[in-house]
C-alpha cells in the first residue's frame, strides 16, 4: 500500500536571459492512499508534477515537506527497502543498448537478489506476454521506442515487485499493446499488486482505475473513483472533467 | 557490498562489448610500443653505424700534395671531392662535402724547418656527418703528428714520455644505454599518466554522465542497489578499466624492450664488422632495452600507479556523476588533463631529481619515482613515501567523493 501525506516539492530554475532565479512549487500539499488491489490513476495536463510525486514515491527524490511510506516503510528512512518492493517506469528510462534483453534482464534479476537463471526464465515470460520474444538475442541498439518501452515494462516487473508505480506506460504504443498492456495491469490488481499510473489517455482509465485523482499545478484537486469524480462535474467523461478544471482555474497554462 | 560487485559486474560486461576500446585499451598498446621502440633503436644504431663506418669527402686546397699523399689512402675514411667548389658553406649544409682543409703552400719546408704548419679546416658543426669528420681528421692530424714527434725525439735521443708528466685513464661508467634509458625515464611517466587519465576520463564519463544522458541510468536507480553501491561499483569499474590499460601499456612497454633489445643483439655483430672498418672512430653505443625497462621496474611502476588509478578513479566519478551529458563531463574532467600534464611536464624538466623535498610532494613525486625506476637511481626510501602519499590521497578523495555523491541531488538532478 501507499500512503503520501501532505508532501511538497519545489524546483528553482534560472532563466539563462534574465539570470534571475525562480522556484516552482511543482508538488504542494498532496495526499492520497492506494490499497492493494487498486489501480490509482493520476491524472493533469502537462507540468501538473505528476513524474514529480511518482519519483518521489519511488524514493528517486525525497519531499521537502510531508511523509510517504510504501508498505508501512518511509521513503525517506528506508529508501533501499522500499525500492526492493517496487517495479518504476518512467518515460525517460532507456535501454542498455550494447546488451541484449535476455542478458539485460538476467542482470536486473541479480540487482534485485534474484538468482540469474529465474530472472531469466521469468523475463522470457514477461518477454512473451509482451510479444517481443523473438527479439530477446537481439542488441538493442536497432530496437524501436515500442520495443524499448515493451522491455522496460518486462524489466520493471521481473521481480514480482508488490507495488507499482507506472509513469504514463502506454506511450508510444500501439492499440494492440496497449490493450495488452491494460490487461496485463488488470490481472496484476486481481493478484492484490498496489499500483499507481499516470496518464493522459483518459478512456483507458475510465476503464481500468479504482481510483483517480486529478493534479492541477501541483495540488491534487478532486480525487474518487472515476465515477465519483465524474458525477462530482456533472460530466459523462473524465475529459469533460478536465475542460470545466481548466476554465475554473486563470487561464495561466501548465504552471 | 555484494551490490557493488554486481554493478562493477555489469560494468565490465557493458565494457567489453565495445569492441572499439576493447582493441584500443588491449592490443594498441601491444602493437604500439615494440613498434615505437622497435623504431627507436633501430634508427639510432642506424645511424651510429652510418656514421661509424661512412667515408668523409674532403675538398682539399693541397697543390704539393703534402696532406693528400697520405689522407687519401685506402681505408683512411677519407675520400678527396675532386669537382671544384664554388661555395664551401653551401656545400658542407647540402652535405656534397663534409669537410674543407687548406693546406700552405710551403708546408713541407715547415716541417723540415719543425715550424708548425697552419692547417684550415672548414666544417659545419650541425652536421653530423660534418661534426664527425672533423673529429675524424683530428685525430688523423693528431696520430700522424704522434710519429713526427716521435721522430723528432728520436733524433735528440729522447723518449715519448718527455711529453707526458701525467697520464689520465678515464673509465666511464655509464654509456649510449644510460643516455637511453634516461630519455625513457623521461617520456614514460608522463606517457603513462596522461593514458591512464584518458583512459578512465572516457570509460568515467561514459558510465555515469553518459548513462544519464541515455536515460539508463534511472532504470539501475530504482533497483534494491543503493546508491551507495551504484557508486562503489562504477568507482571499482572505472579503477578496473584504468589500471587494465595500464597494465597493458606496461606489458607492452616491457614486451617493446625485448624486441627492440633483440634487434640490438643482432646489431651487435654487424657492428663489430663496421668497427674493424671504420677508423680512428670512438666505440658505437650499445643498447639494450631489456636492460633499461626490467620487469621489476615495469612492476614498481604498476605498484605506483595502481593507487594512482583509484585517485584518478574517484576524481572522475565525482565530475561524472555530478555531470548531465557526456559533453558536460568532458568540460570538467578536461582540467584535470591540463594538471596531470602539468605535473608531466614538471617531470621533463632536467634536474628536478636533485630537489631533495621532491619525495614528499604527492603526484610529482610519481613522475619522478618511475623516472628514477629507469635510470638506475632507484631509492628505496622514496618509493615507499610515494606509494604510502598516493594511498593516503586516494584515500582520502574516495572518502570525499562519498561524501559528495550521497547528496540527494548528486546522481539524479533535481
Ligand atoms: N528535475 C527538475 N528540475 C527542475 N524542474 C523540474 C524537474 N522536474 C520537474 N520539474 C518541474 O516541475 C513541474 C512538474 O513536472 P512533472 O514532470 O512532475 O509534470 P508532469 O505532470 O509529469 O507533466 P507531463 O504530463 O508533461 O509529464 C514542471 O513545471 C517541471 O518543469
Ligand atoms: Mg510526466
Amino acid at each position: 500500500m501507499i500512503e503520501v501525506s501532505n508532501i511538497y516539492k519545489s524546483f528553482t530554475l534560472k532563466d539563462k536571459r534574465t539570470l534571475k532565479i525562480k522556484t516552482i512549487a511543482a508538488v504542494q500539499d498532496i495526499s492520497f492512499s492506494v490499497l492493494p488491489g487498486e489501480i490509482y490513476g493520476l491524472l493533469g495536463p502537462n507540468g501538473a508534477g505528476k513524474s514529480t510525486t511518482l519519483r518521489m514515491i519511488a524514493t528517486l527524490m525525497s519531499p521537502e515537506k510531508g511523509s510517504i511510506k510504501v508498505s508501512g516503510l518511509s521513503t525517506t528512512q528506508h529508501p533501499n527497502e522500499v525500492r526492493a518492493k517496487l517495479g518504476f517506469l518512467a518515460t525517460d528510462m532507456d535501454v542498455y543498448e550494447r546488451f541484449t534483453p535476455r542478458e539485460q534482464l538476467k542482470i536486473f534479476g541479480e540487482f534485485q537478489g534474484m538468482d540469474p537463471e529465474s530472472a531469466e526464465k521469468r523475463g522470457l515470460q514477461l518477454l512473451d506476454n509482451l510479444g517481443i520474444l523473438d527479439f530477446a538475442n537481439v542488441k538493442m541498439d536497432g530496437f524501436s521506442s515500442g520495443q524499448r518501452q515493451k522491455f522496460n515494462i518486462a524489466r520493471a516487473l521481473l521481480h514480482d515487485p508488490q507495488v507499482i508505480i507506472f509513469d504514463e506506460p502506454t506511450t508510444g504504443l500501439d492499440v494492440l499493446t496497449a490493450k495488452t498492456v491494460l490487461d496485463l495491469l488488470i490481472n496484476l490488481k486481481t493478484q492484490g499488486k498496489t499500483i499507481i499510473l499516470s496518464t493522459h489517455i483518459l478512456p483507458m482509465v475510465e476503464k481500468i482505475c479504482s481510483k483517480v485523482g486529478i493534479i492541477y499545478q501541483g495540488k491534487l484537486q478532486t480525487e474518487g473513483s472515476p465515477k465519483q469524480v465524474m458525477e462530482r462535474f456533472n460530466s459523462n467523461s473524465l475529459d469533460e472533467v478536465f475542460f470545466t478544471l481548466a476554465d475554473s482555474k486563470e487561464p495561466k497554462g501548465g504552471q | 557490498m555484494k551490490g557493488a560487485w554486481l554493478v562493477l559486474k555489469k560494468e565490465m560486461l557493458y565494457w567489453t562489448k565495445d569492441r572499439r576500446t576493447l582493441f584500443l585499451t588491449l592490443f594498441f598498446p601491444l602493437i604500439l610500443y615494440p613498434l615505437l621502440f622497435g623504431i627507436m633503436t633501430k634508427m639510432s644504431l642506424n645511424d651510429s653505424r652510418r656514421l661509424s663506418t661512412s667515408v668523409t669527402r674532403v675538398a682539399i686546397d693541397d697543390p704539393r700534395n703534402i696532406l693528400s699523399s697520405i689522407l687519401f689512402r685506402e681505408g683512411s675514411g677519407f675520400e678527396k671531392f675532386t669537382e671544384s667548389l664554388e661555395n664551401i658553406p653551401l656545400a658542407l649544409s647540402q652535405e656534397k662535402i663534409h669537410l674543407s682543409i687548406k693546406v700552405p703552400q710551403d708546408a713541407k719546408d715547415y716541417v723540415a724547418s719543425q715550424k708548425p704548419i697552419d692547417l684550415q679546416i672548414t666544417y659545419d658543426p650541425s652536421r653530423d656527418m660534418s661534426e664527425k669528420g672533423f673529429f675524424k681528421i683530428q685525430k688523423f692530424i693528431k696520430d700522424n703528428d704522434a710519429m713526427i714527434v716521435v721522430g723528432r725525439l728520436n733524433e735528440l735521443r729522447l723518449t715519448s714520455d718527455i711529453l707526458e708528466p701525467t697520464r689520465i685513464s678515464i673509465i666511464k661508467t655509464t654509456g649510449a644505454n644510460e643516455e637511453i634509458g634516461k630519455l625513457i625515464g623521461l617520456f614514460l611517466p608522463y606517457f603513462l599518466l596522461i593514458s591512464m587519465y584518458a583512459g578512465a576520463m572516457q570509460f568515467g564519463a561514459d558510465i555515469t554522465a553518459g548513462e544519464k544522458e541515455r536515460g539508463t541510468l534511472l532504470s539501475l536507480l530504482t533497483t534494491r542497489l543503493s546508491r551507495l553501491q551504484i557508486m562503489q561499483g562504477k568507482m571499482l569499474a572505472i579503477f578496473c578499466v584504468s589500471i587494465l590499460g595500464i597494465a597493458m601499456n606496461l606489458i607492452a612497454i616491457g614486451l617493446g624492450g625485448f624486441t627492440a633489445g633483440n634487434l640490438a643483439l643482432y646489431d651487435r655483430v654487424e657492428k663489430t664488422k663496421a668497427m674493424a672498418i671504420s677508423m680512428g672512430s670512438p666505440t658505437p653505443p650499445t643498447i639494450d632495452l631489456q636492460s633499461i625497462l626490467t620487469p621489476q621496474a615495469i612492476l614498481l611502476t604498476l605498484g605506483l600507479l595502481i593507487p594512482l588509478g583509484l585517485l584518478f578513479s574517484a576524481i572522475i566519478l565525482t565530475i561524472g556523476a555530478q555531470s548531465k551529458s557526456v559533453r558536460e563531463a568532458n568540460v570538467a574532467m578536461v582540467p584535470g588533463i591540463f594538471i596531470v600534464l602539468a605535473i608531466g611536464v614538471f617531470s621533463l624538466s632536467p634536474g628536478i631529481e636533485k630537489l631533495t623535498y621532491l619525495p614528499f610532494v604527492p603526484l610529482m613525486n610519481i613522475t619522478v619515482v618511475i623516472r628514477k625506476l629507469f635510470t638506475g637511481q632507484f631509492v628505496a626510501w622514496e618509493y615507499l613515501i610515494t606509494l604510502l602519499m598516493t594511498l593516503l590521497l586516494s584515500w582520502f578523495t574516495v572518502a570525499l567523493s562519498g561524501r559528495l555523491l550521497s547528496r540527494e541531488n548528486a546522481l539524479f538532478k533535481s
